[in-house]
């Protein structure tokens, strides 16, 4: 009985190959999908001639549509685990849009910066004419 | 350029195919394994299977070659670092006005207190002296009346 299964998965080091495996293991999970689905529907006409009994010839196929529907979901989640690893890799190593995230965080700090520095320079000024103002009045008051 | 979230939304997008792809494929299964079984309905969920699966493939290879054409293999090195730097100095400097400017409103209101206090006791004071001459002058009359 031949049953499709993805390769284990390694640690490759370089990227290149890290890229490699995981357009491998996604060939390979597609291909272990497709592959069991047809085998459990050629098992569901059961007109495999054996030299078996029927019951257990019943029993192997059952047993087999078992293990291929194991395999399908297997398939399924390392599929999953594989757009997981895309993202990590995503987010690591996409410099153009880590460049992006960058120019935009910097934009924004700037404007928050300048317009703290504005707020700032406002309040300067409205404080040396209150100053003056006061410095006025006490000049010319009784208390000088 | 599609922006950082767009590429995480669209594997989002992938997970639930793979998704809906799993689910199909049980769901066909499920019909064949019923009593009556209805062709139609299972042909239509193996379909759905088929055409899932071939997005998925294609989808994710796109998003593969993707990678392998905007990544190195050197770390990226560029940082937000020195402008948010720059926008805390802001902000502190901003914070030190702040507390210098709720200083002076202390000192200003603890002056007005100290105004307010010294305040009442003068018009007080003015009054009972006023009241104490007043008194005396009343009495001085009623003292001149008793005499005359």
């Amino acid at each position: 009985m031949k049953i499709t299964m993805a390769n284990p998965r390694g640690l490759p080091q370089s990227k290149e190959a890290l890229l490699k495996s995981y357009t491998t293991r996604l060939k390979d999970d597609v291909k272990s999908m497709l592959e069991n689905f047809e085998e459990i529907v050629k098992l569901a006409k059961g007109e495999s001639e054996t030299q078996l009994s029927k019951i257990t010839q019943s029993e192997q196929d059952t047993f087999e549509m078992h293990v291929r529907a194991a395999n399908i979901v297997r398939a399924g989640e390392s599929l999953m685990k594989l757009v997981s690893d895309i993202k990590q890799y995503l987010i690591l190593n996409d410099f153009p849009s880590v460049n992006e995230a960058i120019t935009q965080n910097s934009k924004l700090f700037r404007t928050k910066q300048n317009e703290c520095d504005q707020k700032l320079m406002s309040l300067r000024d409205d404080m040396a004419a209150d100053l003056y103002d006061l410095e006025e009045e006490y000049y010319t008051s009784i208390y000088k | 350029m599609t922006a950082p979230m767009e590429k995480i939304q669209i594997l989002d997008t992938i997970e639930k195919d793979i998704i809906t792809c799993l689910q199909s494929a049980g769901q066909a299964l499920m019909e064949l394994s019923k009593e009556k079984s209805s062709v139609k309905q299972a042909e239509v969920q193996t379909h759905q299977f088929l055409k899932t699966l071939g997005l998925v493939e294609s989808k994710l290879t796109e998003q593969i070659n993707y990678l392998t054409q905007v990544s190195t293999g050197q770390p990226h090195e560029g940082s937000g670092y020195a402008s948010q730097k720059v926008l805390q100095m802001a902000w502190h400097r901003l914070e030190h006005a702040r507390s210098r400017v709720n200083e002076l409103e202390r000192i200003k209101n603890k002056h007005l207190q100290g105004r307010t206090l010294l305040r009442p006791q003068q018009p007080q004071s003015q009054q009972m002296s006023q009241a104490q001459q007043n008194g005396v002058q009343q009495m001085g009359s009623s003292h001149s009346g008793t005499t005359g």
